[in-house]
């Protein structure tokens, strides 16, 4: 009985991305993906395309001679390296089937040879994971019943269902009464094989794709043609998502790519609020979207998208980010230790990085509970361009008019992108911008009163860049112009403009060492209309000193250079100066900071100690982006922090990886620190107890004037932070993805005299992220996040007690339909799904839950 | 006349011929049989019950919707979970969840017996009654009985519940159908007071304990 082998095949590879490159990335292809698929789906996911090897000859391993008769299917897996030059470099045993069927996989390995893998047009090394299948031959004897019958001819083509990608190198076994006939599909996806006359039924097996079954009717000496969807098994066939191993340049940095942005539980598909899961963050409340990261107030960490920050970054301030997810390629994160590039904050930063458009027909349309969106990307070749047009409208006030009929909430958000050039020179063009509105019928009047403005919040941003390379130098430069405003209950109206070039290079002096410097500089101008008293209050908080208008003018240099003495080295040694300026003062910031890591180990485990020092400096912000009032005078002074971290990190097999941090935080001094706790003099004032029958006596008004509250907000403080940070990590596009993160921080404050917790002080953290994909192209999600309590004050003293702990345990599951053009994803998405009680302060709880079901066609 | 028929055969001859329209494939198996098969299941559903509430605790019906995930284990044997958020209507609205664990047993062809164990929790803005407000309370205390009853309630505790669902396979990865369903649910209840203990900072609250027992009839879509 003869062997057949089977020609399916699976490959899994993760990309060795050069050493000058930043990006990290891993694919997934499936059986023999041609290149043209390939970089369609990489476009569609990264902004620097990798395209995965493609198979030059067929990768089919013939039955070793003298093996012995199989009754059933015989899988062997190997690791293949395949190089630069797209030859197999090694060939390691993953799975083995038996003796000779492991030795015929692992030398026939080696004959296979490869267009080589390309990652931002370069060939790039590449392991793939290759899977030969042995199945039983038919019993049928074909030869002999092939010469008593006449024959014709089936010509087919296969293709998958939604991505009409080729199917290559499938098993195609046609069965008549009598005689099987079989063949494999080319790189192409085509066949033909000669056939029996009569009604035949067609049965077809690849890697990665659900078994086909079809009925043909052929008659003698003709030619019948055909073509086959087959349906992949795979959640997403449009979606290729790289991980894998990365240039490793940065000491505390956290990069979220692919389903990590978008299907992790309870953030409502939202890349922003994932960040809220990553250790050294502690939410203010689990709704609230603004991170205190590593003991500070919000308003100190950056929210940036593509280096420049977003005057107003969720809409309503805790609902979705103001960006479409899908135009999101990555998020990095820092919770300390950045570089140089990043000036103007003494906390972390989450800087969401865009991507180019697609370089084919993309249209994307989603629609859940609260809003609806869309994205279309196309290549716009009569510029020789990339464009991409996206936005959002948001009705969470049809939800909320259920329980409270006498408000309206509403949103909307667009974004609009050209890419043009190529890879010594190019350009973007990127438009952006975001209105929240909420509605309300005073209180005074019924309900069935008009609806009056409370609160608007707009922005809009033009950002153009142009990019080049000339020799061993690498330029980009950026102007952004922008317009904000903000508006509350008709009486207050804020108003800016604002202008921010930005230029940076690169240059490689030596071997081993390149130099980073740049420039950056804004001007803005604001004005407030305010019809009631206060007018004064908000002008100084501008800097205007009391004035309705008020101008700034900020800039700065920076020079860094990233310094590899030996391989295993790598220094960063640099620093920023920034002058700011306002109507009333001028302040100067010098920040000297260095950035060091050691590779330990190239062998697996891959090992590296890492750690960093700095100093870091911002004007005075708001708690949160506010469009037109995000910075505030700082004629009392900029906000100072000493940085240090220390680290280690592991790059384990199976795309694990841990990531240890320690540090500790100077900050002095520190102005607008959101404080919420009362003084021991206000809790003091509490009645304990009350008579029967009478209602307790309501506790001594707090001032709650605006000069006060401005007081206490300006107040010089100082503060420490430390702690402990671990996130263990795996990142997979095929397997079980997901990480678990503890933090063990204590944030302080210096109050008479005393190191105090800080309000939002909450030593330990945990989150666990889990994503499990399923058969059937089905995804379940999990998310637990446990939060210590936060301090609170009792007659004791500030701080010496604390709220209860939360728990909070998040769900989501997702389902991908594939129609024969298009896809169709369908998810539910449970926040906080045990309700939770939440309790903010001491007496005061928030039990919730948040569902919602979606809609997401890919087309 | 023949010279338009011989010029259409002529251009007929010479367009390439149309590509074959795509196929996809038949069925494997029948859609009763797949729906047998081990696998994930999901389900979304609406719920009616109506609530019995004991000792002048809470009643009334409750509009639910669910969500259940699980997985066939064999062709006889589920292990499901359930999630479920009702809402009571009315002037003294109120909010219901459960979440069980529900191993499930196919009776019949389509017929399913699921006896469930969980946590089930109220959300009662205003129960209508005044908040009791013992003398002297200087820490959290918990009634003896409910009566009087709390003037709201945040609290969950253990829920049982058995479920007899009626299934239709209406395709490869669907089905659908009717249940009916009955439990029974004992809440520890809290309500704040509005203010703390100022020397230990906890909020002082009055807990009861509450009864209830529900019946109810229900529609599930099932995916798999």
């Amino acid at each position: 009985m003869a062997l057949r082998p089977s020609l399916a095949a699976t490959f899994i590879a993760g990309a060795m991305v050069g050493p000058s490159q930043v990006l990290a990335d891993t694919f997934t292809s499936t059986t023999g993906t041609s290149t043209s698929a390939s970089s369609r789906s990489a476009s569609a996911t990264t902004a620097v395309a990798l395209v995965p090897p493609r198979p030059l000859t067929s990768p089919v391993i013939a039955r070793p001679p003298h093996a012995p008769v199989l009754t059933s299917t015989l899988a062997v897996t190997v690791r293949i390296r395949v190089d630069t030059d797209g030859e197999v470099e090694r060939v390691e045993l993953i799975r083995g089937a038996g003796a000779p069927f492991d030795a015929a996989v692992l030398e026939g390995a080696t004959t296979f040879r490869f267009e080589p893998a390309r990652y931002g047009g370069r060939p790039v090394p590449v392991d793939i994971h290759f899977t030969q299948r042995f199945e039983p031959a038919s019993p049928a004897a074909l030869a002999p019943v092939l010469a008593q019958r006449p024959l014709g001819l089936l010509r087919g083509s296969l293709r998958a269902k939604g991505s009409h990608r080729p199917v290559a190198f499938a098993n195609v076994d046609v069965h008549s009464s009598g005689a099987d006939s079989s063949t494999s599909s080319d790189a192409r996806g085509d066949f033909e094989l000669s056939v029996p006359e009569g009604l035949s039924e067609v049965h077809i097996a690849a890697g990665g794709f659900e078994t086909f079954r079809q009925e043909v009717e052929i008659r003698a000496g003709e030619e019948v043609a055909v073509s086959y969807l087959l349906e992949p098994a795979s959640r997403n066939p449009f979606e290729v998502i790289v991980t894998g191993k990365r240039n490793r340049t940065q000491v505390a940095e956290t990069r979220l790519r692919g389903r990590e942005l978008t299907e992790v539980p309870g953030t409502f598909g939202d890349p922003f609020r994932v960040v809220n899961a990553l250790p050294g963050v502690v939410p203010m409340m689990s709704l609230l979207p603004f991170p205190v990261v590593r003991g500070s107030s919000p308003g100190n960490t950056g929210f940036l998208l593509d280096g420049v920050r977003v005057p107003l970054l969720f809409h309503l301030l805790t609902g979705p980010s103001v960006v479409h997810p899908e135009l999101l390629d990555e998020i990095v994160f820092f919770p300390g230790a950045f570089p140089v590039e990043y000036g103007g904050y003494t906390a972390g930063i989450v800087d969401g990085k865009t991507r180019t458009g697609p370089s084919e027909r993309k249209i994307d349309v989603d629609l859940n509970l609260f809003q609806i969106g869309a994205l279309l990307g196309a290549p716009i070749d009569w510029i020789d361009a990339r464009g991409s047009v996206s936005g959002r409208i948001g009705y969470p006030g049809l939800l909320m008019s259920l329980a409270s009929p006498r408000t309206s909430l509403s949103y909307w958000d667009y974004q609009v992108r050209l890419d043009g050039g190529g890879e010594r020179s190019g350009y973007t063009v990127f438009f952006f911008g975001a209105r929240d509105a909420f509605d309300a019928i005073p209180a005074a009047l019924p309900d069935t009163a008009e609806l009056e403005p409370v609160m608007r919040l707009e922005f809009h941003r033009l950002d153009l860049r142009y990019r080049h390379r000339v020799g061993a130098l690498r330029g980009s430069y950026l102007l952004t112009l922008g317009t904000d405003s903000s508006l509350a209950q008709e009486s207050a109206q804020l108003t800016s403009w604002s202008l921010a070039p930005q230029a940076r290079f690169e240059l490689a002096v030596l071997p081993g060492l390149d130099l980073r410097f740049g420039l950056d500089a804004l001007a803005k101008t604001s004005d407030v209309i305010l019809e009631a008293s206060g007018q004064d209050d908000i002008g100084g908080l501008l800097g205007a000193g009391g004035a309705p208008e008020s101008t700034l003018y900020s800039g700065g240099v920076l020079l860094e250079a990233l310094w590899a003495p030996s391989e295993r080295w790598l220094i960063r040694p640099g620093a920023r100066l920034d002058v700011f300026h306002n109507t009333d003062s001028a302040r100067v910031a010098l920040d000297p900071r260095v950035l060091a890591r050691y590779r330990v180990s190239d062998d697996a485990p891959e090992v590296w100690i890492k750690g960093g020092i700095g100093l870091y400096h911002q004007p005075p912000r708001f708690a949160v982006p506010v469009p037109g009032l995000d910075q505030i005078a700082f004629d009392r002074g900029l906000l100072e922090a000493l940085q240090t971290t220390l680290g280690a990190e592991l790059v384990l097999p199976e795309r694990w990886s841990v990531d240890l941090q320690a540090y500790f935080n100077w900050m002095d001094p520190i102005f607008y620190d959101v404080q919420i706790n009362p003084a021991v003099g206000e809790v003091e004032a509490q009645p304990p107890t009350a008579e029967p029958g009478i209602a307790p006596p309501e506790p001594p008004q707090q001032n709650n004037g605006l000069d006060d509250r401005l007081d206490q907000l300006l107040t010089k403080a100082t503060g420490r932070a430390y702690g402990v940070e671990i996130l263990v990590r795996r990142q997979s596009t095929s397997g079980v993805s997901g990480w678990i993160s503890y933090t063990l921080s204590r944030s302080e404050r210096l109050r008479e005299g005393a190191w105090t917790t800080f309000d939002f002080d909450r030593p330990h953290v945990l989150n666990l992220v889990l994503a499990i994909p399923l058969p059937r192209r089905w995804n379940l999600g999990f998310r637990v996040q446990v939060l210590a309590g936060r301090p609170i004050t009792t007659t004791s003293g500030l701080a010496t007690s604390r709220t209860s702990p939360f728990v909070r345990f998040d769900l989501r599951i997702d389902k991908t339909v594939i129609w024969n053009d298009w896809l169709l994803d369908f998810y539910v998405d449970v926040s906080n799904a045990m309700l939770a009680v939440e309790e903010l302060a001491p007496g005061t709880e928030f039990p919730y839950v948040l569902p919602t079901v979606g809609f997401r066609g890919m087309f | 006349m023949i010279i338009p028929w011989v010029v259409w055969g002529v251009i007929s001859a010479a367009i390439p011929g149309e590509p074959p329209e795509a196929q996809t494939s038949l069925a494997t198996e029948s859609d009763d049989v797949a729906w047998l098969a081990p696998g994930l299941r999901v389900a979304l559903g609406y719920d009616f019950d109506a609530l019995f509430g004991v000792g002048g605790t809470p009643s009334g019906g409750v509009h639910s919707v669910l969500l259940r995930v699980g997985a066939r284990l064999d062709d006889r044997w589920s292990l499901l979970s359930t999630l479920r958020y009702g809402v009571r209507f009315g002037e003294s609205s109120a909010m219901r969840y459960s979440t069980t664990v529900e191993p499930t047993l196919d009776l019949l062809e389509h017929l399913t017996l699921s006896l469930g164990l969980g946590l089930g929790g109220f959300v009662v803005p205003d129960t209508g009654e005044p908040t009791p407000d013992p003398v002297g309370l200087l820490n959290t205390l918990t009634l003896p009985d409910s009566d009087p009853l709390l003037g709201r309630c945040i609290g969950a505790g253990v829920i049982a519940l058995i479920r007899l669902e009626y299934t239709f396979v209406v395709g490869p990865s669907s089905a659908m159908g009717p249940s009916l369903h009955a439990d029974a649910q004992w809440t520890g209840c809290s309500e704040s007071l509005g203010r703390t203990n100022v020397d230990t900072g906890e909020a002082i609250k009055l807990r009861q304990y509450w009864e209830h027992y529900s019946a109810g009839v229900g529609w599930i879509f099932w995916w798999r």
